[in-house]
């Protein structure tokens, strides 16, 4: 029997339809697959949503696409080399120090812990704990034997990403609508317009939430840099980028940045003095933010629940560990925008 | 001996045909050729068979279509008196025609019409994403479609009233004929009782 052709249109629905979910399904399982090819992917649209505003401001004064592509990129380098340049060894310097005070600072820890122990000694006692001491010290050892051991791992991978990124940001950039344009192309036609829209959607709002939240994240940390310089406190440098980036997880993320800070001035008595300060900068960042921060750039923005934001960090940590965790944001977000598209295109076709 | 005989031009001159297609098209016909160019690069062509719906009255429209070959039916989806849905057919568009513009200004807008492939069609697709990147990248030549569709929308704005006009006065004829034949009924039945 000859088809007729309402028939044969639906078996191409069908057909194009099982070839673009499959084709999805595809891609998403090489990215699981490969945590280095994922994460590079995700970091270069990061870099994508930050520079292409200029791309377009430079291609609207007339340049061809290679060189509105080439110079944010180029300036973009140029900033991570001087960031390399004078941040990283200040860093690296803060960094051999505290990997030098550590042990100090563990046995200064087990101090604190066995003076809290005697203290509450009976009541632990009645609730069946194990000694706080030896919990507080295995843990720590733990901690820190994880992740020095992590660090090679780490490091392979980040060289990997390192190299990757920067490659996947310049084709996007560069060729990224031209491959648009060919995904395009095996779209089936009853969900063309629909994947247009969520596409429009996802552009615009990621956009706006990746620029936010990176200029939120170096203002928070140039804020507690400063406050900490001004008192002098050590490790300024690692603290204060902590600070501007668990900033990004609202609520609970400033007090588990702030509590380190609170942990070094309890257990190093030349410390104790700088208790208040540190509160009032760590909550002076967070009036600014708040104040300035928030209603200037954020207010507009997509915005995750705090809930969201911890479930998708543990998540992305869980899975993929620090990178999972760095990605886990931007990734949430954008599956936010995804639903709110296809929830707001459903409602405006009946 | 082949290169004398093969036609070298034929990829520049499909191209071309989309260009003339859009030149000819009151949209774009102010563009200058380079603007065309742009436009080539960012429109969408699909392609649908005969039968084949390219969007329905009431779906989230985002931009408007121009049939490269072939020609579509629109349809108006109305409630008849027993509350079935009918379909009617409002026209038929041919090559060169476009429709759904309005799409293209009113950020999430209805599609008001069906529309459904008459034959094997081509259509371009250009949507609001594109024009709202092209009045970034290129504002000179968004300014100049952006003028044009002012223009289209403002003529069919002008017809539409026409119509309205001309509407309210066939109905108000029509009320003052019923209302004629009623008095005239009412003096008959009057005189037939007395």
């Amino acid at each position: 029997m000859k088809p007729t052709t309402a028939n044969l249109i639906l078996r191409e629905r069908y057909l194009k339809t099982g070839f673009f979910i499959g084709f999805h399904l595809l891609i998403l399982g090489v990215l699981i697959y490969l945590p280095d090819f994922m994460v590079s992917t995700v970091l270069a649209f990061v870099i994508y949503y930050l520079m292409e505003p200029m791309v377009i401001k430079l291609e609207e004064k007339g340049l061809p696409r290679t060189l509105a592509s080439s110079i944010p990129f180029l300036l973009f380098g140029f900033l991570i080399f001087l960031f390399i340049l004078w941040v990283v060894p200040l860093l690296n310097e803060q960094v051999e120090t505290l990997k030098i005070q550590m042990p100090e600072y563990v046995s200064r820890m087990k101090e604190l812990a066995a003076q809290w122990e005697s203290r509450t000694h009976p009541l632990l006692q009645e609730m069946g704990q194990n000694s706080m001491v030896d919990s507080t010290q295995h843990y720590l050892l733990n901690a820190i034997s994880n992740f020095f051991a992590k660090i090679p791992v780490l490091l392979t991978s980040s060289i990997t990403v390192l190299l990757l990124t920067p490659f996947f940001a310049f084709f996007l950039l560069y060729e990224g609508d031209v491959l648009y344009r060919k995904f395009l192309k095996i779209v089936p036609n009853h969900l063309f317009e629909l994947i247009i829209t969520v596409n429009h959607s996802i552009n615009v709002q990621m956009g706006q939430f990746i620029r936010a939240r990176l200029i939120e994240t170096a203002l928070i940390s140039a804020f507690m840099y400063i406050g900490l310089s001004l008192i002098d406190f050590p490790y300024s440098l690692i603290f204060s980028l902590i600070t501007g980036i668990l900033s990004l997880i609202p609520y609970v993320g400033p007090v588990i940045a702030a509590l380190p800070q609170l942990a070094l001035c309890l257990i190093s008595p030349e410390l104790r003095p700088d208790f208040i300060p540190i509160i009032l900068i760590n909550v002076g960042s967070q009036i600014f933010d708040g104040v300035l921060l928030v209603p200037l750039l954020v207010a507009k923005i997509v915005d995750l629940h705090p809930v969201v934001v911890v479930l998708a960090v543990i998540l992305g940590g869980q899975m993929m560990g620090i990178f999972g965790m760095i990605i886990s944001i931007p990734l949430a977000s954008a599956i936010k925008v995804l639903i709110t598209a296809f929830y707001k295109y459903a409602n405006h076709s009946n | 001996m082949k290169v004398l005989w093969e036609n070298l031009f034929r990829k520049n001159s499909s191209q071309s045909k989309i260009a003339h297609l859009l030149k000819e098209t009151i949209i774009f016909t102010d563009l200058k050729n380079h603007e065309i160019e742009t436009i080539e690069k960012i429109i969408n062509p699909r392609s649908f068979r005969a039968g084949e719906t390219v969007f329905r009255q009431g779906d989230g429209g985002v931009g408007m279509y121009l049939i490269a070959s072939g020609s579509v039916n629109i349809f108006l989806d109305e409630a008849s008196e027993n509350q079935e849905m009918k379909q009617s057919l409002i026209t038929r568009l041919f090559t060169g025609d476009f429709f759904g513009e309005s799409a293209l200004v009113i950020e999430g807008g209805k599609r008001s019409a069906t529309v459904v492939a008459r034959e094997d069609s081509e259509l371009l697709g250009f949507f609001y994403p594109d024009l709202l990147q092209l009045i970034k990248s290129n504002p000179t030549a968004g300014n100049k479609i952006l003028f044009r569709l002012g223009e289209v929308l403002g003529t069919r704005l002008r017809e539409t009233n026409k119509q309205i006009i001309s509407l309210i006065s066939e109905n108000e004829n029509l009320k003052k004929e019923l209302g004629r034949k009623g008095n005239d009924e009412t003096h008959y039945s009057k005189s037939y009782f007395t």
